[in-house]
Parts: C-alpha cells; sequence; structure tokens
C-alpha cells in the first residue's frame, strides 16, 4: 500500500501543474482546458477516495430510513416493486455506493409503479417521503462536489465531513 | 414544418411516446451510432482534409486551422477559406459520435437561415447534414466577432456563473431581452424548417412532447437511478399546461449563448440553436432561472444569467413582448427546465465519458457533478407547489 493513494495523487497534480501544463502550446485550447479538468478531477479525487464508503453508508442509511417509512398500497405493479426494494434493501453488500444505486434503481422503479396503481394514500405518502429524502440527498451531493465551482451557495454546505457525521438532516436547503 | 395529427384532448390518455418526429428519429438513431465507439479528438490535419472535401464544391482551399475552446457537444474549429481573390474566416461545428445532448444538424442549419434578418446569428456557408463528406454531420458558419463575456469577468466552463459589473448588465440586458421577444415574434408558420413540427394536435401537446422527449432521454439512457427524476416526471404529467400560441423557442437562451461586442456592449450573435423548437414561451424564460446559469450580484441577490433579477426580467418581458407571464406556466417550465438540465447531465453527459464517444470527456464527467443544483431547485419548487397545492 507503500507508496499511498494520497502521495500519488498529490505528485500527479503537482507534476500537471509543474512541468506538463507549462509544456503545453497555449495556442491549443482543447490541451489547455483538458489539462485544467484534469488537475479538477484529481483535486476531487484527493478529497473523495478516502470517504466514499462513509458517504456512501450515510446515503445509503438514509435511503434506507426512508424506504423503511413506506407502506406500499396498491395494485400489481406497486406491489411488485414494493417487493423488489425489500429485497434490494435486505440484500448483504460489501459495498455501500452499490447497494446504494441498488436500493435507489428499485425505490425510482416503486416511483413510476406506484403512479401506475398505488392507492391515492401511497402516492402521496410515497411523493412527501420520496421528495423529503431527496432534499436531504441533495445537500450531501451538492456538498460532496461543491469543489468543482458551480454551486453559487457552496458557503453555505456543509463540508464532506460533516456530511459523513450526519449533520445533514438539520440543513435547510439554500437555492 | 410538419402539422401533426389530431390526438386526444384528454390528459389522461396522452401518450408518453408522443414525442415530436424528428426528436424520436434522432433518439433513436444515436442508440446504434453509439456503439460504434469510442471517438478520438479530431487533428487539425484531419479536419483540415474533411473540409476540403466539403469546400472543394466550390474549389476553395482550406488554410490558417485551429481548432477553437469551448464546445461542450461539438467540435469546433476556426480557419479560413480561400477561393482565388476571396478569403473569408469561417467555424465547423463537428458532431462528435455522442454529445452532451442529442440534436440535428438539418434543424440547426434550417433555423440559422431562417432567422438572419430576425436576430443576429452567423451565416450558413456550407452544410452536411449526414457526415457523408465529413465523416461526422457539421455545419460551417461565418466568424462572427464577439465575446462571450466581458475580459475582466469571471464564469465556469460553457458560460456558466458569469459574473457581470453594473455597466456591463445595464447594456447587455435590454438586448437580451429584445433579442429574446423577436424569437418568439418569429413566424415559423411561414418558414422554411421542414425538420421541425408544429405541436398544434391540442394546447398541452407544447408542454408533453417536452415532458416526453426528456422522459426517453432518461428511460434510454439513465446511468444512475435518481427517483426524484421518476417523482418529478410524474408532477409534470399530472400538471401539462396548455399552450394556445406555440411560439419559436430558442431553447437554450441565456449568457454563455451569445456574443457581444466588448467595446460597444451590442450583440453580435445568438448562438448554440440545438435545442430549438416550438413551445410555449414560458419555457425559454424559465430557463433562466436555472441556479446554475446565474450568479449574485454585488448585494448578494440572484442574478439570472447574471443579468437579471426575477422581476426584472419577468417585467422586462412583459413591456417588450406584450404577453402577460402566467406564473403557474412558469412554475411548470422552470420545473421542467430544472428536470431537463438534470437529465442531461445524469444521462449524456456519463455514457459520454464512459464510452469514450466524445472528444472532452474529461470536461462532461466534470459538467456531470452539476446536475445536483439542478435536482435542489427542482426538489425544493416541487415541494413548494406541493405544499401550496
Amino acid at each position: 500500500m507503500t507508496p499511498s493513494i494520497d502521495i500519488r495523487l498529490a505528485s500527479m497534480i503537482r507534476s500537471m501543474q509543474d512541468v506538463i501544463v507549462p509544456a503545453i502550446d497555449p495556442s491549443n485550447s482543447l490541451a489547455c482546458e483538458q489539462a485544467s479538468l484534469m488537475i479538477g478531477h484529481l483535486n476531487l479525487l484527493e478529497q473523495h477516495w478516502r470517504r466514499i464508503f462513509p458517504y456512501a453508508q450515510v446515503c445509503l442509511d438514509d435511503l434506507c430510513t426512508c424506504a423503511s417509512t413506506l407502506e406500499p398500497d396498491g395494485g400489481p405493479r406497486t406491489q411488485g416493486a414494493a417487493v423488489d426494494l425489500d429485497t434490494a434493501i435486505a440484500r448483504d453488500a460489501t459495498d455501500p455506493e452499490k447497494k446504494y444505486q441498488d436500493c435507489a434503481r428499485a425505490l425510482e422503479a416503486l416511483v413510476r409503479a406506484a403512479a401506475e396503481d398505488g392507492t391515492p394514500a401511497f402516492q402521496h405518502q410515497l411523493e412527501s417521503e420520496v421528495l423529503a429524502f431527496s432534499q436531504r440527498q441533495v445537500i450531501r451531493d451538492r456538498a460532496w462536489f461543491a469543489q468543482s465551482g458551480f454551486d453559487i451557495d457552496s458557503e453555505n454546505l456543509p463540508s464532506i465531513d460533516e456530511v459523513i457525521s450526519g449533520a445533514v438532516n438539520s440543513l435547510e436547503q439554500t437555492t | 414544418m410538419t402539422e401533426t395529427a389530431e390526438a386526444t384532448t384528454d390528459p389522461a390518455t396522452f401518450s408518453p411516446s408522443d414525442v415530436e418526429p424528428r426528436i424520436f428519429e434522432i433518439l433513436e438513431d444515436k442508440k446504434v451510432r453509439r456503439l460504434t465507439g469510442p471517438y478520438s479528438a479530431r487533428t487539425n490535419e484531419q479536419a483540415r482534409s474533411a473540409l476540403e472535401r466539403l469546400i472543394a464544391q466550390d474549389g476553395g482551399q482550406v488554410t490558417a486551422l485551429n481548432r477553437m475552446s469551448g464546445g461542450a457537444s461539438k467540435e469546433q474549429f476556426l480557419f479560413r477559406r480561400r477561393a482565388g481573390d476571396d478569403e473569408e474566416q469561417l467555424v465547423l461545428r463537428l458532431d462528435p459520435l455522442e454529445g452532451i445532448i442529442e440534436t440535428c444538424r438539418y434543424r440547426e442549419a434550417e433555423i440559422l437561415r431562417a432567422m438572419r434578418g430576425t436576430v443576429p446569428v452567423p451565416e450558413v456557408r456550407y452544410f452536411d447534414g449526414d457526415g457523408e463528406l465529413l465523416g461526422q454531420p457539421g455545419i460551417v458558419t461565418s466568424f462572427v466577432t464577439g465575446v462571450a463575456k466581458p475580459p475582466e469577468a469571471t464564469a465556469a466552463v460553457s458560460g456558466l456563473r458569469t459574473a457581470f459589473s453594473s455597466e456591463w448588465r445595464a447594456r447587455l440586458a435590454p438586448q437580451f431581452v429584445d433579442n429574446l421577444v423577436k424569437i418568439h415574434e418569429f413566424d415559423y408558420r411561414n418558414a422554411d424548417l421542414p425538420h421541425y413540427s408544429i405541436p398544434d394536435a391540442h394546447p398541452h401537446q407544447p408542454a408533453l412532447w417536452q415532458v416526453n422527449w426528456w422522459a426517453k432521454v432518461w428511460q434510454d439512457d439513465a446511468v444512475d437511478a435518481f427517483p426524484i427524476l421518476s417523482l418529478v416526471e410524474n408532477w409534470l404529467r399530472r400538471n401539462l399546461p396548455e399552450c394556445d400560441d406555440p411560439v419559436f423557442l430558442h431553447g437554450d437562451y441565456r449568457t454563455g449563448n451569445y456574443l457581444f461586442d466588448k467595446d460597444s456592449g451590442e450583440i453580435t450573435a445568438i448562438l448554440d440553436w440545438e435545442l430549438a423548437h416550438i413551445g410555449d414561451f414560458h419555457e425559454d424564460i424559465a430557463w433562466n432561472f436555472q441556479p446554475v446559469f446565474g450568479e449574485r450580484d454585488n448585494e448578494g441577490i440572484m442574478c439570472y444569467s447574471g443579468l437579471f433579477r426575477r422581476e426584472e426580467l419577468l417585467e422586462a418581458y412583459e413591456k417588450a413582448s406584450g404577453r402577460t407571464i402566467d406564473q403557474k406556466k412558469l412554475l411548470f417550465y422552470d420545473v421542467l427546465n430544472g428536470w431537463k438540465g438534470a437529465i442531461i447531465d445524469l444521462t449524456s453527459c456519463l455514457t459520454s465519458a464512459r464510452d469514450g464517444n466524445n472528444h472532452q470527456d474529461i470536461l462532461l464527467s466534470w459538467l456531470a457533478g452539476s446536475a445536483h443544483i439542478h435536482l435542489a431547485h427542482i426538489s425544493k419548487l416541487i415541494a413548494g407547489a406541493i405544499k401550496d397545492a
């Protein structure tokens, strides 16, 4: 494991900044732009790689909590999608990022199924719970990518470490 | 221009496959074409050879060719065409195998030609809609001088988050609105636009076509799941507004997609017509309300497209157009546009990068992270709409 990923990423960034970027022909705009983006991606990776598992676990836990509050009621499509969601949540997984995606896919399928044959009461509950979950998740995901510079309210977002500690549930959206 | 068939007027029976025909066609074509990748950025020499095949029709020569910066969806090259004593500077826009959005060069060429004399646009000089000579579909236009942001201003990639001073806002904002109104007043029914169709089978069709277009993109190309996107789609389908007077829409009308003279401040070209279509005028206005296109002014207030506070844009548009903005329709199109923005970021940006089918994979995978800003925007709007209902 030595040299560490941190040291190797830092070396790559320094190489890009100190040697490769200055050597690029300034008239080659595609190369100049992509070199800058390469540094940006490497900086984000440096921030992300050590935190991806705990980050994904926080997202997964919240999604599972959201799903556990649901009381599916409706026709065969809704009932079938609800069983699939239960199965995805119950599955053992060592990779929380993959399990989060599997569960999100099953929850999205339930949203689509309930629109077809869910009872009005369940549709209302599902919409309310998924919306509340999504509002928390977008804060987490904006914090995860805040360093990319797209977010005009990045200063009001929690840090990634605060996200991982679970502080997001008490935060309000700012945009 | 294609007239559409009569359709049901009962919203409960609207078909999810009722998409503008040409859009449906190009989305289906993409599924086949993407399998032929990966795609590599054209070298200058490859671009020059391709151009010479196209321009040979006129006996012209290609000189001084260089790649242009920007272009999240197209490869762009600046060059000079020389024929005898004639010489002109031109721009090639060439499709990669897959881009941030799937669009049609026929439509782009048709609207650029049709808009000449209505708003400032580059002139189409050569065209290869199927890529027979260029290798990929492409279009060659005149080169228009101008800048997309003041020299001293900051901006992110693709013109996002451009920060204008109050002086620049005063110069550009009135022109921005005037040009938008001219586009919306354009007489498309009498224009030569064979690759466009009019959504006039029933009053909900302008909104329905947009929902179905982007729902199809999501269904075809989603990489990771986002339950909120299906939830929003359901809300959009339940809240389709009527539109009795569809207008021509630019489809991506925002700062970053026009050029202006850095000395006089005059807007010299409206660019990036790839998403143009016919629909409800609220759609173009609400496109500017997406937070990724805005920036805060020096008082900390959100400035849409870096130029207007919300009410300023609405008042200026109403005054210039004589139209009345319907807040409910504006909300629908604000949600639709945020949903569309998120879908673009979470589909084509990722599939192009995943499959290596674009010359700017690294830019597209960078842009994809902005999806969460769209998702934050629409989840807040939907929560408010549900609370108010």
